[in-house]
């Protein structure tokens, strides 16, 4: 997701079924919007498409 | 015997072996301080004084009857109030949890009562072992022993500050960021985040499934030792649990670290972050320790802490939306503000922003595996500050996240918290050690050989009433 403005963030969060935390707590939806786009500019995303994400899917390796 | 509630489960053990000691004069001893010192402390949401009463004369009868169960039978541990028991409120110290009764025991308790443990009490945490220190939540946050004004860290706050202040002479926490190491460091005492898989998280209830955590937090690693012998091992209802392999963690413990290779991981304190003066002291006398004791020490490059940061909030952020979500829609309002914020911030990620976490983090794990060709045990710092105050909010934010505990969530390595020493203000202060996966008995050696040669955990903290 893209940065997202104050509205957009409202109309998301809205979408997502939060309305109840719009209408009580809406400073606390925009600093949660605002933490994981931090979160997400925190890191680089890996150039090898072949890289898999981790844990990797396994199956029948139970002991 | 004097200060019983300053003897170590490794004396505990050895003084009923003797006869010197029992099961109920101890538990008894201990109910009398909890009941003196919790006033001020808040480490405990229920005690359970009966019940660990009834357990104590059930351990006694069979230790004087000569069927001792092992190290841990008739000693007392108490557990983080997210680990079930069965018949008794797990709480997670929410309002949301508060009619919730376990119906099952969880894994680590079943085996803790194999081993003939006592359980002695829940106790308090940052909410969902995720928010705060809150006063605005059922109970209230777990002070500091080394100074009430302070915060014991989080989030199995009460284990670290009952564990410090003689209540009780081990305990469990939980670990998704550094939840164990951090109230250890804080607490100057010994906390150890086993290898992911190691130790059962059946009935604990989750907070991020794939950086989950069960350990113990001890006054020495004698002690850690003695209690990983008793919950590690393979349960099937674990998904995440490893095929069983030998949990024989005190068998090497005085071996010392002649010629052991140790990564000093500098970078991490001086340029990802700036460590406090005081911290930064208490490493390199770290160091000098493993030194002297015959450590062969190397600096080693791992990821920067930044980056390794933000893949483990993305993927802390996403797996907790997805356990909180019914909840954060329909009853916003029962949660601490400071853990809805934090909730609330997974709603604003992709399921892409989560594969690209996941990605990145196989490419973090190979490179910390890898340094592992070179050494044996890595000494990194734990929290980059002492203990702030509780009720500075501000301070809170602002060193919450200035530590390195993180990395070891994210990879999954075992890594273990010990005291190094105190800043001016009479804080502990805290150093880590990080061993190769599943080769905790390497890891409990070199923290062994630390712990006799610097001497921080002889030190306890000044309360006020009984010592």
């Amino acid at each position: 997701m893209k940065n997202l403005d104050e509205q957009d963030v409202l109309r998301f969060a809205e979408a997502v079924g939060l309305q109840k935390a719009i209408a009580q707590h809406r400073d606390d939806v925009l600093a949660a919007a605002k933490a994981a786009a931090d979160a997400r500019r925190g890191f680089s995303i890996p150039d090898d498409a072949a890289l898999e994400p981790s844990p990797p899917m396994r199956v029948g390796d139970r002991p | 015997m004097n200060e019983l509630h300053w003897l170590t489960a490794a004396q505990i053990g050895s003084s009923y072996r003797t006869g010197t000691l029992s099961p109920v004069e101890l538990v008894q001893a201990l109910v009398e301080r909890i009941d003196k010192q919790d006033r001020r402390i808040n480490a405990f949401i229920d005690v359970g004084a009966e019940r660990a009463l009834d357990d104590a004369r059930e351990a006694d009868k069979e230790i004087r009857a000569g069927r001792i169960r092992g190290p841990l039978h008739g000693v007392p541990v108490a557990l983080k109030d997210i680990i079930d028991v069965a018949g008794l409120r797990s709480s997670c110290h929410s309002k949301i949890m508060l009619d919730r009764v376990a119906s099952r025991d969880a894994a680590v308790v079943s085996r803790l009562r194999a081993a003939g443990a006592v359980l002695l009490g829940k106790l308090s945490l940052h909410e969902f072992a995720y928010g705060g220190p809150a006063f605005d939540l059922p109970f209230p946050p777990a002070r500091n022993p080394w100074n009430l004004g302070h915060h014991p860290g989080g989030s199995s706050s009460g284990s670290g500050a009952a564990v410090a202040a003689g209540m009780v002479p081990l305990s469990l926490g939980t670990d998704t960021g550094g939840s164990i190491r951090n109230p250890a460091g804080a607490c100057g005492l010994v906390g150890l985040k086993p290898t992911y898989g190691l130790v059962s998280r059946r009935g604990v209830f989750p907070l991020a499934y794939t950086l989950d955590h069960v350990g113990p937090l001890t006054r020495t690693v004698r002690d850690t030792a003695l209690v990983l012998e008793a919950i590690a091992g393979y349960d099937a209802a674990d998904p995440g649990s490893a095929p069983s392999r030998e949990h024989e963690f005190t068998r090497d413990l005085e071996r010392g670290v002649q010629g052991l290779r140790v990564g000093f991981v500098r970078h991490f304190h001086e340029r990802d972050m700036q460590a406090d003066s005081e911290v930064a002291s208490g490493i390199e006398q770290a160091l000098g320790t493993l030194k002297r004791e015959g450590a062969l020490v190397r600096d080693i490059a791992l990821p920067p802490l930044r980056e390794i940061a933000g893949v483990h909030r993305v993927i802390l952020m996403a797996e907790a939306w997805a356990i909180h979500e019914k909840w954060l829609k329909e009853r916003p309002q029962d949660y601490a503000a400071a853990t809805r914020r934090k909730l609330l911030a997974g709603a604003f990620l992709t399921a892409g922003d989560y594969i690209q976490a996941q990605r990145r983090r196989a490419e973090i794990i190979a490179s910390v595996d890898d340094t592992f060709k070179d050494v044996d045990v890595l000494l990194t710092a734990n929290a980059m500050d002492p203990a702030c105050r509780i009720d500075d909010q501000e301070s809170i934010a602002r060193t919450y996240p200035r530590q390195a505990r993180g990395p070891f969530n994210l990879t999954g390595h075992p890594a273990i918290a010990l005291p190094a020493g105190f800043s001016k203000a009479g804080l502990p202060l805290s150093i880590q050690l990080v061993g190769r996966y599943f080769d905790e008995m390497t890891l409990l050696r070199t923290a062994n050989a630390y712990e006799r040669a610097a001497g921080h955990s002889t030190h306890r903290p000044p309360l006020q009433g009984t010592q």
